[in-house]
């Protein structure tokens, strides 16, 4: 698999638009939906698109080569034109972008990282644990005053 | 015949090291220290004073070892010696390695050790050294031979506030006044020496607990706060999740423990009447303990000398 180039992550939007922008998430998904191994060109991207999108086939093939840049197209020429093939399943697609996030995370903030992993799994024993600390909190009001 | 006499005291050991670990069952958390000290040391005694049979002069008209009978004898004298000697070098090098660790530990900020030795002058005990390490993670434990020293980490001085943080003092200095970090390794090493006995994995566990059980009360006694150091336990709780912690670390007292063990150190803090240990009942069962196995343990193996048949008998100034 190539080098996948993901730097920023906009954890407020859905799915994969965490990583990609909205026009490279569409053009994604379009290549996702081919049969595996199965090329695409720019035109039928830019056909496909258009009818919701009315974008210049321009914006669309530079767009197209940004996302073989950052590794997820792998490019062939075949007269006429280039063929633009998946160079990562959804997926591994998806897998890397966690793998990215969480790995940034722990080399930053490896302790407090595991510990809202820990809080993740267990939800109900942290849950109680945060009601009791509650409770204890306002019991120890009157410890205080004693 | 050797060897059936020393499968027979195996046999012997294995019964008292259960029987301990039943009799811990009854006796009230809390109290089982001592208790459980004795279920770890008299499986030692049992098999100690048996493969002594060996040693010229101290049992008397022993048959000689030959054959098959050499054979086994040896082989089973040599996994036991070879179960202690490989007790011994395994907890006296967790004894260097801890002091390591806490030579590595960096000084803490004044203002922190004014507040532990405020809280030891209320305890009216000597301050001890105190270290920090610099993790995120939630940690207090107690250790070092020479020179006890309590080890916290960054977090809890950053998340604890202040009578947090003196109920956790409090709770190490307890640990520190019973000498629970060199009991512990006394008890490790009694549990590593016959690893192969469960009695002693459950008196060990014991042990443990009670330690933990008896250093809160000492502690609450110390601060006068129950509920401070009820916090305390349930951030380290939330924070660390249930665990043992590294395994160096959990060879020594710690303000943690498994999900049981919080549970039960939170209901006797949170409990109406503040909790209590009785440290006398105890030492008394163990003293009761030690007498009932240092008295029949001579008995039974000469019974067992004369059964197997053993033409062997020990000395009449071994019987006690």
């Amino acid at each position: 698999m190539s080098e996948l180039d993901i730097t920023t992550l906009y954890l407020h939007r859905p799915g994969i638009r965490a990583a990609l922008g909205d026009l490279e998430a569409e053009i994604m998904e379009l290549v996702w939906q081919r049969p595996s191994g199965q090329g695409i060109t720019v035109r039928q991207i830019w056909e496909e698109l258009h009818p919701r999108r009315p974008l210049m086939y321009t914006t669309i093939m530079n767009t197209m080569t940004r996302l073989a840049r950052k590794g997820l197209l792998e490019a062939e020429r075949k007269e006429p034109a280039y063929v633009y093939r998946a160079a990562v399943m959804k997926d591994g697609f998806v897998d890397r972008i966690i793998g990215e996030a969480l790995e940034g995370l722990l080399v930053n903030f490896g302790e407090a990282t595991a510990e809202q992993i820990r809080r993740v799994s267990d939800p109900a024993l942290q849950e109680r644990l945060a009601r009791l600390l509650d409770e204890i909190q306002l019991r120890r009001t009157s410890e205080e005053t004693d | 015949m050797h060897t059936l006499f020393l499968l027979a005291a195996l046999l012997a050991a294995a019964s008292v090291s259960g029987l301990g670990a039943l009799l811990l069952r009854a006796t009230p958390p809390g109290e089982r220290q001592s208790p459980a000290l004795v279920v770890l040391a008299a499986p030692v005694f049992v098999l100690g004073l048996a493969a002594s049979h060996a040693i010229p002069g101290v049992w008397t008209a022993c048959a000689p070892l030959i054959g098959w009978d050499r054979a086994g004898t040896v082989a089973l004298l040599s996994a036991q010696g070879g179960s202690a000697v490989a007790a011994l070098a395994l907890n006296l090098s967790r004894l260097v390695l801890v002091e390591r660790l806490l030579r590595a530990c960096r000084a803490p900020d004044a203002a922190v050790l004014d507040r532990l030795a405020a809280v030891a002058r209320r305890a009216r005990q000597p301050a001890p050294a105190l270290r920090v390490l610099e993790t995120g993670g939630a940690l207090a434990v107690t250790g070092g031979v020479m020179r006890p020293t309590i080890v916290v980490s960054t977090w809890l001085l950053e998340r604890l506030d202040q009578r947090e943080l003196e109920a956790v003092m409090a709770h190490e200095l307890a640990h520190i006044a019973r000498r629970d970090h060199l009991v512990r390794w006394l008890g490790e090493l009694l549990r590593d020496a016959t690893v192969y006995l469960p009695g002693g994995w459950y008196a060990l566990r014991v042990l443990r607990r009670d330690q933990e059980l008896a250093s809160d009360v000492a502690a609450v006694g110390i601060t006068r706060r129950p509920l401070a150091m009820a916090s305390s336990l349930v951030k380290i709780w939330r924070t660390s999740g249930a665990r043992d912690g590294a395994p160096l670390l959990s060879s020594l007292p710690s303000h943690g423990g498994s999900a049981d063990l919080f549970e039960e150190r939170l209901s006797r803090l949170l409990a109406p009447e503040p909790p209590r240990c009785s440290r006398w009942r105890g030492r008394l069962l163990a003293g009761a303990a030690a007498l009932s196995v240092g008295g029949l343990t001579p008995r039974v193996l000469a019974t067992a000398a004369t059964v197997t048949p053993l033409v062997c008998s020990l000395r009449p100034g071994m019987m006690f």
